[in-house]
């Protein structure tokens, strides 16, 4: 199992764990197959991630990584190298570090198009 | 350099902003007893532009309220009388920033963004730390950074030289600042905010948000700050002249009592807050 944010979700995933709102109400419980509507839903009550069955989150930005030529993913991390200071020891930096990469990686490939086929309206 | 040295530079500058009149009006109001909701109403509707800055940092996403708010008096019974000083003294901000004549060298519309970013990314860390007044941090948030407008605005070649010597060595500004000025805007900031007769708590974040030390009296809303404005340069949200992400300071993290695996989450929602309070970011 994996926690994946909601744009990065599928049809056809498995839940691991309910899906709760911030009441604490549940919109899809544990083993639920998610559906576009699901999906939408998740958008709508504020829900921004849910534990999926199956599914290794780090493999899903690899996967996004991997979709995205490597001009892309080095002009990103020459970027970052610019713009972030050696930290060496300092694991609250690392973890900024690797989310933001993982943040703009996610956006490059949802504007390229890339690894993202979850189809969005509006 | 001391704080009274500071506090002659300031002194001896002349022409600073002033907090709007209102702002100490309403102060005054607020520490009568039982204050009536009208009164506080007229005062704040005496600035409009002002009374129009409020609601529209009432309705974005960051005060998360569910029914948009429309008239003033309807905000202060929602908000409280707190929460409403708060958000005159973040609209009195926005004003002086926009009204602020500056250097060629400094981008004032990026200036406020960053600001913005870091009013907001500091809110989230403070909500998510259970911090008990994130309305007070937004606020120094909002404020953190204002002795850059002071230098930009009243040293001008010092501040071109600041910038240059950032360019070339990659410091951060305050390191900058504090060789070629010999003190920085963290403390020029306080000495404002002293002068502006801010809350003491607002002016120790404004002072401490770099945290080179720690002082004896770290609170869990100064590192707040601290966190918040190297998140919010991380996310490159506007731009207040540093080229890059401060280092997080260890004690501040721990004291704010997150887990890493927060940061992903509040770094997230931070994002799309500041995403969606386009409509207090126009410089128009």
């Amino acid at each position: 199992m994996g926690v994946l944010t909601v744009n990065d979700l599928k049809a056809g995933m498995i839940l691991a764990q309910a899906a709760k709102n911030k009441n604490g109400t549940v919109i899809l419980g544990e083993g639920g197959e998610l559906t576009e509507r699901h999906i939408n839903a998740f958008r709508a009550w504020g829900v921004t991630e849910v534990d999926i069955k199956g599914i290794d989150s780090n493999q899903v930005v690899q996967d996004a990584m991997d979709a995205l030529s490597s001009d892309v993913v080095a002009s990103i991390e020459r970027e970052l190298d610019a713009l972030f200071p050696p930290f060496e020891d300092n694991p609250v930096m690392e973890e900024i570090y690797k989310i933001v990469k993982k943040m703009q990686l996610r956006q490059a490939a949802n504007t390229t198009g890339g690894a993202t086929d979850v189809s969005e309206k509006d | 350099m001391s704080a009274k040295k500071i506090d002659s530079i300031i002194q001896s500058m002349g022409e600073l902003p002033t907090l709007p009149t209102i702002y100490m009006k309403l102060s005054h109001l607020l520490n009568q007893p039982d204050p009536s909701i009208k009164r506080i109403t007229n005062i704040i509707s005496e600035d409009p532009a002002i009374a129009a800055m409020v609601l529209k940092i009432v309705n974005t996403a960051a005060y998360s309220l569910r029914n948009k708010i429309g008239d003033l008096q309807h905000a202060i019974v929602i908000l409280g009388l707190n929460e409403i000083k708060h958000l005159v003294l973040a609209s009195s901000i926005y004003k002086i920033v926009k009204e602020f004549k500056s250097s060629s060298a400094f981008d004032m519309p990026e200036f406020w963004k960053h600001s913005v970013g870091c009013a907001i990314t500091a809110k989230v860390l403070a909500e998510a730390a259970h911090v008990s007044n994130p309305e007070e941090v937004f606020t120094a948030g909002l404020l953190h950074d204002i002795g850059k407008l002071i230098h930009a605005g009243h040293f001008h070649e010092e501040f071109d030289a600041v910038m240059a010597d950032i360019a070339e060595t990659g410091s951060q500004m305050f390191q900058s600042e504090q060789k070629i000025l010999g003190f920085d805007h963290a403390q020029t900031g306080g000495a404002l905010a002293e002068k502006w007769r801010l809350p003491p708590a607002t002016i120790n974040m404004i002072v401490h948000h770099h945290l080179s030390y720690i002082p004896g009296s770290l609170t869990r809303e100064m590192a707040a700050v601290h966190l918040g404005n190297s998140l919010c340069i991380a996310l490159r949200m506007g731009s207040g002249g540093e080229k890059r992400v401060p280092i997080v300071n260890q004690t501040a993290w721990e004291i704010l009592a997150l887990k890493l695996s927060d940061l992903e989450y509040i770094m997230q929602r931070a994002s799309k807050l500041y995403e969606e309070s386009a409509s207090i970011m126009d410089f128009e």
